[in-house]
């Protein structure tokens, strides 16, 4: 785990970030397909299988800017699939919109951030050693009073995965939101973690220690890797 | 359930003004924020009443500052006549050749102390001495085990670099043959080995020392000329009244105390081996308000107290009756409830609660019955905790077992 490039790790989690979102989506609408990112050679990255093809700053500056040039030669070789592609690309923005439907936005864009974080909890070097003491643990996340909304395993051998559908197994620890709003706002800006446990607008139980070190590397994602509002 | 309603209201006040609101080892976000109060307003005994005024029987005597009982009369008396003459001077008060006089005869190994505000000022203080004293850079701790909020230690995350831990090398707690093979392999590099008395890590049962342990950690020390430091900081006034060394039967070279030390008033100590007082005068230390004559007055009052009364016995035997009346009530409810360390100072441990559920729900139970029990932290005991407080904090555990039990039945 630990050969994993260093200098790739932001853009590569900003693509696991769409992965996630996308992934949700097609869990929500059945049709939406799954945009898995792949490693390419010469700093490139694919998003989806075929078609589209960014330079990790391309990649980069798609995200965080709306437009970018992938590379033309792989949307020639597969125009339709690229074009698929950007569409669905193009479709994720609408659940960073505060003002549709949050309950059904929670879900994809808690995943886009489970996928950033575990990219950072399994490849970045500063966090190697971090959960050394921590075997297979579960993080669920939560709306009060309601489903769960996303989470985030690790496995015995120390890899982290993130999912939406509903987990199998014993939570090491329940993070709750007090309600959709303030779910939404802590996933797009962020949590005063301290000032919104104490007030209750986030619950957290169970082994904190490990909710505190996830944390910790999540806020750093969040600061270094931007959401794919694009 | 209590009132929060005060506590709330000033807690969002102080967000406003203070990163995160309350923050380090009292923050609400470290216990059950929804449950226990966030501020405190008064304090009497072995009680406290928060600042709704919802009255708590206490289980943290201040996370251990407190061990003579909150506000004590003969101590605060003291303190008050210290107070008309003053707190911090130019030069120190005679009180700090007293206080060091009273160490110096009190800790069977001290020959000299010198005075701070916190555990961390000295634990670091003490590394540097050893340091100095062997002209070797590196430290040897037990993993997990806190010694305070340098960043050679410190449990938190941020604002490190990776030279911070270069020269900390860590081992298991119990594990002789680890820190052996340390030893000898970095011979000749090693200044210290700073340990706790026993093993208190948060949110872990704590952990005694196994039989000849601490005889094996002197044994290596001595034979690779690395200096013992005791950080008896939480510990300290608790097991032993000359100092927790006693307790567990050896001897280190320099020892740290603080906590119960001034029982209230910041005030840390370390006390030294002759073989080390040269070397402790080479490593500076001073701080703006350590010569505080008050603060000095509390802990030589403190001390004084702790002998007259014998007061580790004492809070020893309160424990074991706090901590064997728990573990018999949830026994009743088929909870397997570990009172773990020494009872003066019990970590709470239920077997198979591996992610802190059921302790945290025990402890939220008792909490609303106005009884602070802690679910990540060894509680401490005090010598104002009387029968009367034990024995209702253990009615209302057996409660709080009755309704966890009742819980999960309809679950
Ligand atoms: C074992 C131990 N060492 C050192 C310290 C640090 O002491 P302080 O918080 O006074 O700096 C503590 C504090 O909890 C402690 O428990």
């Amino acid at each position: 785990m630990t050969e994993f490039p260093q200098e790739r790790i932001v853009p590569w989690a900003a693509a696991r970030s769409i992965f996630g979102a996308t992934a949700v989506m097609g869990e929500l609408d059945g049709m939406t397909q799954k945009l898995e990112p792949v490693l390419l050679s010469g700093d490139r990255i694919s998003i989806g299988k075929n078609g589209l093809v960014f330079k990790q700053d391309s990649l980069l500056r798609a995200i965080k800017s709306g437009f970018s040039m992938p590379e033309l030669f792989p949307m020639l070789m597969n125009p339709f699939s690229a074009i698929k592609a950007i569409i669905t690309l193009k479709r994720i923005s609408r659940f960073y919109d505060p003002n549709l439907n949050l309950r059904e936005s929670l879900p994809v864009i808690l995943r886009a951030g489970l996928e950033t974080v575990t990219v950072y909890l399994n490849h970045h070097s500063r966090f190697n050693d971090m959960f050394s003491d921590f075997s297979d643990e579960l993080i669920t996340f939560n709306l009060a009073g309601s489903e769960p909304i996303g989470w985030l395993r690790r496995s015995t051998e120390g890899l982290f995965t993130a999912g939406s559908e509903s987990a199998v197994g014993n939570p090491s620890v329940e993070l709750t939101f007090l309600n959709k709003e303030i779910a939404f706002e802590g996933l797009l800006r962020g949590i005063d973690q301290l000032g919104a446990t104490a007030s209750g607008e986030m619950m957290i139980q169970g082994r904190l220690p490990l909710m505190d070190k996830i944390g910790y590397v999540s806020r750093i994602a969040q600061k270094e890797v931007p959401q794919p509002r694009l | 359930m209590n009132n929060l309603t005060q506590s709330d209201e000033l807690f969002e006040r102080a967000r406003v003004v203070v990163p995160g609101g309350i923050y380090g080892h009292v923050s609400p976000a470290a216990g059950l924020p929804r449950h226990f109060p966030h501020f405190c307003d008064r304090a009497q005994g072995c009680g406290f009443v928060d600042v709704d005024g919802n009255e708590w029987i206490d289980f943290m005597c201040g996370f251990g500052a407190i061990l003579h009982g909150y506000n004590h009369p003969e101590i605060e008396e003291s303190v008050a006549l210290q107070r008309e003459k003053g707190s911090v001077f130019n030069q120190p008060s005679p009180v700090m050749v007293e206080l060091a006089e009273r160490l110096v005869s009190s800790i069977d190994f001290a020959d000299w102390a010198v005075f701070a505000k916190n555990g961390s000022d000295l634990t670091t203080w003490a590394i540097r001495v050893a340091r100095e004293s062997t002209g070797s850079p590196l430290v040897i701790k037990a993993k997990g085990a806190y010694h305070g909020v340098d960043s050679w230690c410190d449990p938190g995350h941020g604002g490190r670099i990776p030279e911070d831990r270069a020269s900390i090398l860590e081992f298991e707690w119990n594990d002789l043959e680890a820190l052996s093979v340390i030893m000898s392999q970095n011979e000749g590099d090693i200044a210290a080995l700073i340990l706790t008395p026993y093993h208190h890590a948060a949110f872990a049962p704590s952990e005694l020392p196994d039989p000849g342990f601490w005889a094996e950690v002197e044994k290596l020390c001595q034979r690779y000329g690395i200096l013992l430091v005791l950080d008896d900081v939480r510990c300290g006034g608790r097991l032993h009244g000359g100092g927790s060394h006693r307790y567990f039967g050896f001897t280190p070279d320099l020892a740290v105390y603080s906590k119960a030390l001034g029982n209230g008033y910041a005030i840390s100590a370390c006390v030294g081996k002759e073989s080390y007082r040269k070397a402790s005068m080479e490593v500076f230390l001073t701080g703006s308000c350590w010569n505080d004559a008050v603060a000095m007055t509390a802990a030589l009052k403190s001390l004084e107290l702790s002998e007259r009364e014998g007061v580790a016995e004492k809070v020893l035997a309160k424990g074991k009756e706090l901590t064997e009346g728990l573990e018999r009530v949830a026994e009743k409810f088929e909870k397997n409830l570990k009172m773990t360390g020494p009872p003066s100072m019990p970590y709470p441990w239920i077997e198979g609660d591996e992610n802190l559920f059921e302790i945290q729900k025990f402890c939220q139970f008792c909490a609303e019955e106005g009884i602070y029990f802690h679910p990540h932290h060894n509680w401490f005991l005090g010598n104002a905790h009387d029968s009367e407080s034990i024995e209702k904090a253990i009615h209302v555990a057996g409660r709080a077992f009755e309704r966890m039990s009742e819980e999960e039945r309809t679950s």
